[in-house]
């Protein structure tokens, strides 16, 4: 008796390879999201050199507790210089740093500074972009501001025309060098030539805050409301934390300055 | 002539795999993707300098009988049962700030001091802005017959001791968070002669050779180089007045440590005596990060001899207790307490570290080591004991320390002491 063998058509074969990976390729997409997910948010498609107010919107499509969130922010200027944030189509009353306020995530803010020490006449007109926020124990975010530092030599070099993009990071505590920081002046890393700060930053840490200084100035009797970037008026609170600690309180300013 | 039927059903039911294996290689394919992960170190700068790379694969499971005097502490799946009420209630050492009602806001009044109030809750939002040290994360600690320690990483709070039928057993602590952002910056400038660049020339060359150098420029001035040969200093003084202080000298001798007089945040009878007193349930039940991080699959398993050790853990509880079935039952009980639960950097925080031999018998060579995260600097010195130690430091490859406690007496079974230590926020 002989027995007959058919082989199959190679149109099946391939049909069942394909099948067959086509349920590996699905299984691993939903299973891959989820672990996907489970990764820190870093900015993978955004860059520092992007116009302000772009990467911290796109930050909160991303979702999260970040949207209507108030971060405390501490500006940092040098003794004497005088920080005024804008408010509307113009700028508030400046006051001498450090000055506490309290940002959110999306807006972009801009701020006049003036008085700098030894320079009396230069204006600098810094903007801050918050892109993420700190998650500190309940009751303790005033204590905890996100620093930001305006340096005298980056101020004047501002004035004199460079353009200076400082992304502020919470550092990795596995990847945080062991050096002591008891003063106040932050330690800096400077970028090479071509290389994107905020890519940097994410390497280094979570972004918190971008600043950016110089290059813009703006009408000297009207500020246009694109150079203020129609920043919302931010909340201004009263002491800086390390003075309202020791008073055993704090407070905020009655609403938030009007102007 | 009828045409032959192709017995296509027939072969492909013999040719192709049943279902259910196709389906079980799909099962496994995606196990093996979304769910296998290697075990590595904490953090790229946590491995110890201890041991050399090459010894830990070695270390790491050495469960031969051979070798039962090395004993590794092994992670196995968490199968425990809730523990008892007593035994929650007896092991939590959730202990904060004690005596110092703290306010919403995080600030103390009436003379208690801020820094005590630190957060009472659990870790809010991402683990990077707290600073976590204690227990044994990462690669488990190991003791070798040399008592050479292996896999001890940054931020691991281990004790190893010896039992008295000679096995060697090693028991981490609960972890300690405290809220202490650091920040960094990365920082670029753009220069306007950046872009002047681009306007300049490729190249400019001009050659100008000067074709001779001969000018010799003669002093105007010549100093004369003669010494004088008569020296006339100024007349000393011919009157030596001598001022003879009092006989009597006053000896002030200060206490080196005082451990018996522990900050309010340890001031509790579990750190004092290692008993649980029903009174301080309400300061114990305002629990520390750590307790509420040791829940459920968090809580490293201990192995010792081959043997599957029992961990009991709870919701709020920070110490880990380990221990065999075996009638000896060793038992060594180590707890940390941080001072507080929020820091600014530059801040010193203190460490209380509260061992106690809980189980049956005499325990010797314990051995208490804490292996400091990168931010916090030991400060000098400042180590204390209650019990008679060897303390000694050792510089990790981080830039921190590890810090060492060799209880010289053995450890009686009820028996328990102290140490306390202070560290520096960087």
């Amino acid at each position: 008796m002989t027995t007959v063998r058919q082989s199959l058509s190679s149109d099946e074969v391939r049909l069942r390879v394909e099948g067959k990976l086509l349920w590996a390729v699905l299984v691993w997409l939903v299973c891959g999201a989820a672990v996907l997910a489970q990764d820190r948010p870093v900015h993978w498609l955004h860059a520092g050199a992007m116009p302000p107010g772009a990467i911290g919107r796109q930050r909160l499509m991303r979702g999260g507790p970040l949207s209507g969130f108030c971060q405390p922010v501490e500006i940092r200027a040098p003794l004497g210089a005088r920080i005024a944030p804008a408010a509307g189509s113009n700028f508030l009353e400046g006051r001498v740093g450090p000055l506490l306020v309290g940002l959110s995530v999306g807006p972009v803010y801009r701020f006049r500074v003036t008085d700098i020490p030894e320079f009396p006449g230069v204006e600098v007109f810094p903007t801050v972009e918050l892109v993420d926020r700190l998650y500190p124990p309940p009751g303790q975010r005033l204590r905890f501001p996100v620093p930001i530092e305006l340096a005298r030599e980056e101020l004047i070099a501002a004035s004199e025309g460079s353009f200076i993009t400082r992304v502020i990071y919470l550092e990795d505590p596995d990847l945080a060098p062991a050096i002591a920081r008891d003063g106040l002046q932050q330690p800096w890393v400077e970028t090479r030539p071509g290389d994107d700060p905020l890519e940097m930053a994410n390497h280094l840490g979570r972004p918190m805050a971008i600043l950016r200084m110089g290059g813009r100035v703006p009408n000297q009797n009207q500020p246009e409301a694109a150079f203020l970037y129609n920043s919302p008026l931010p909340a201004i609170y009263n002491k800086p934390p390390e003075a309202a600690k020791q008073r055993g309180q704090l407070g905020v300013s009655s609403a938030i300055e009007s102007h | 002539m009828v045409p032959r039927r192709p017995i296509k059903s027939n072969q492909e039911n013999t040719l192709r795999q049943p279902a259910w294996f196709r389906f079980g290689v799909v099962a496994v394919a995606t196990f093996i993707l979304c769910s296998c992960q290697a075990g590595v170190p904490r953090s790229p700068q946590a491995v110890s300098n201890l041991v050399p790379t090459s010894d830990l694969q070695t270390a790491r499971f050495q469960t031969d009988p051979a070798r039962s005097e090395v004993v590794p502490a092994i992670y196995r799946e968490d199968s425990h049962t809730a523990p008892p009420a007593e035994k929650v209630a007896e092991y939590a050492a959730g202990i904060r700030p004690a005596g110092c009602p703290c306010h919403s806001d995080g600030y103390s009044s009436e003379g208690c001091s801020a820094e005590l109030c630190g957060n009472s809750g659990p870790i809010v939002g991402p683990r990077d802005e707290y600073l976590c040290d204690g227990g044994d994360g990462g690669l488990p600690v190991g003791v070798r017959e040399n008592w050479q320690v292996d896999g001890l990483e940054q931020e691991d709070t281990v004790a190893h001791y010896d039992t008295v039928d000679g096995r060697t057993v090693v028991t981490p602590s609960n972890q300690v968070c405290i809220y202490a952002p650091r920040f960094g910056v990365v920082r670029r400038v753009v220069d306007l002669r950046e872009y002047a660049r681009y306007d300049m020339p490729g190249g400019f060359e001009q050659p100008v050779a000067l074709a001779k150098i001969d000018e010799n420029e003669e002093a105007a001035t010549s100093l004369s180089q003669w010494e004088p040969k008569i020296h006339r200093a100024d007349a000393p003084p011919s009157l030596l007045r001598d001022r003879t202080q009092l006989g009597e000298l006053d000896n002030e001798a200060s206490l080196y440590a005082s451990i018996g007089s522990l900050a309010p945040y340890a001031d509790l009878q579990i750190v004092r005596a290692g008993e649980y007193n029903s009174d301080e349930k309400a300061l114990l039940a305002r629990s520390s990060l750590a307790a509420i991080t040791w829940a459920g699959d968090q809580a490293p398993q201990v192995s010792i001899d081959s043997r599957h050790a029992q961990a009991e853990v709870g919701v709020k509880q920070a110490a880990e207790v380990y221990h065999t079935n075996d009638p000896t039952k060793p038992r060594l009980r180590l707890i940390k307490l941080a001072s507080c639960g929020s820091a600014q950097p530059g801040k010193e925080i203190e460490f209380t570290l509260r061992f106690d031999n809980i189980g049956s018998q005499e325990m010797g060579n314990v051995t208490i080591m804490d292996n400091l995260t990168t931010r916090l600097e030991y400060v000098s010195e400042s180590a204390k004991s209650s019990v008679d130690a060897d303390f000694s430091t050792e510089t990790n490859l981080g830039g921190s320390v590890i810090l060492r406690w060799e209880i010289k007496e053995p450890l009686d079974a009820g028996a328990g002491g102290i140490l306390q230590f202070r560290c520096k926020v960087r």
